[in-house]
């Protein structure tokens, strides 16, 4: 005997054709195996019929937001330690760059060990030089400006500096301090 | 099914926790119930109660206000729970492989069974017979009155396979449920012969 049509009909969930409820009314009359699935499929839908919505133990809200909260500091240190990863990493990289381009020059300028002295020493040498120079022009000059500036004014700069300086120091520890984030 | 006024949802999209927090207590039950049907585990279903709320929290931004929240919150939900069984599945392959080693049933736990009550446990046997997917519909349809094309959206299938899978299933648990009182059925003849003899 061919159910097919018939089991399909018995859970079907629209209403049937009158003619296929005459059939399957006709087909039942006969057919035990079917009966069976009818009368299953009854007891199915009632035990859905009175169907509970289980609940959570009280105080799932403030579960939730401890939940939250952890995953937010978990997240904040994960974005931490990646940016510590960034910047070592970048960090890193223009180390080594610079020390490939030094070594390039390097090796395409000098060829021994007595020639990288010879160099060093001609850098030491123009330094100091510079550092003379620089010296011999400030010198006179500062003699010059230490004695027509007035008392006076250097009490208004010494004290305009350190009013500069306090603002400065305050900006920089307002800007370093962490900012209270609120959830 | 309780909706939330969109003040609220406005003001959760913009990552106000309070706001939050009252739709949580709003739809805890509905996801708890969700999860719990899926997964048939108070423990499991707590957790997976608490992570849907917070992935939802999380994706609130993407969230269009012109669909149903609690659809968009439930489908959630159930994808996270059909991904949790399946992670499951490939555990208890991983655990039969080991040796020595008995997977209790969860039906047969003495804690289990005292606080649940019998039909708890029928529909919890019936809801196991069916696949992952196909459970998540059938919850959707008996326990929320979900329509075809709302449970089509939350699990990103087509309304006919709804339809289809809807069917079948219904078929399933006819038919398991037939095999289910001839074991009952076949125990009790069992137990009344042996007391005859």
């Amino acid at each position: 005997m061919n159910h097919k049509p018939f089991e399909s009909w018995l859970v079907a969930d629209e209403p049937l054709m009158p003619d296929q409820e005459f059939d399957l009314q006709e087909h039942l009359k006969s057919c035990e195996s079917c009966r069976r699935l009818q009368s299953s499929w009854q007891e199915v839908e009632g035990l859905f019929g009175e169907l509970l919505i289980e609940q959570p133990q009280p105080g799932f809200t403030e579960r939730w937001q401890v939940r939250l909260a952890e995953e937010i500091s978990r997240e904040k240190e994960r974005q931490q330690l990646q940016s510590s990863w960034v910047f070592l990493a970048s960090t890193t990289g223009t180390a080594f760059v610079i020390l490939v381009i030094m070594s390039i020059r390097f090796f395409t300028t000098v060829q021994t060990p007595t020639q990288v002295f010879v160099s060093g020493m001609a850098l030491i040498a123009g330094l100091l030089n510079l550092t003379a120079a620089i010296q011999g022009a400030v010198v006179p000059l500062l003699e010059v400006f230490f004695v027509s500036v007035p008392t006076q004014w250097w009490l208004f700069l010494v004290v305009g500096a350190f009013v500069l300086t306090l603002v400065l120091t305050f900006s920089t520890l307002r800007f370093l301090s962490s900012r209270r984030v609120s959830l | 099914m309780p909706e939330i006024e969109s003040e609220k949802l406005i003001l959760a999209q913009n990552g106000n926790v309070d706001a939050f927090s009252e739709i949580v207590n709003v739809h805890q039950n509905a996801v708890y119930n969700l999860c719990y049907r899926m997964l048939g585990d108070p423990y499991e279903a707590e957790d997976a109660a608490q992570e849907t709320f917070l992935r939802a929290y999380k994706a609130m931004k993407s969230f269009d206000r012109k669909r149903s929240f609690t659809t968009w919150l439930l489908s959630i939900a159930a994808h996270y729970c059909i991904d949790m069984l399946r992670k499951r599945r490939l555990n208890i392959i991983h655990i039969e492989d080991t040796p020595y080693l008995e997977i209790p049933d969860p039906g047969s736990n003495p804690e289990t069974s005292l606080t649940e009550s019998e039909q708890q446990k029928r529909i919890r046997s019936l809801l196991n017979v069916l696949s992952d997917t196909d459970r998540a519909i059938v919850i959707m349809y008996y326990w929320y009155e979900f329509s075809y094309g709302e449970i089509a959206k939350a699990l990103k299938l087509s309304t006919s396979a709804v339809k289809s899978r809807i069917h079948r299933a219904r078929s399933q648990l006819a038919k398991s449920w037939i095999e289910r009182n001839q074991t009952l059925s076949g125990l009790e003849r069992q137990t009344y012969e042996s007391q005859a003899l």
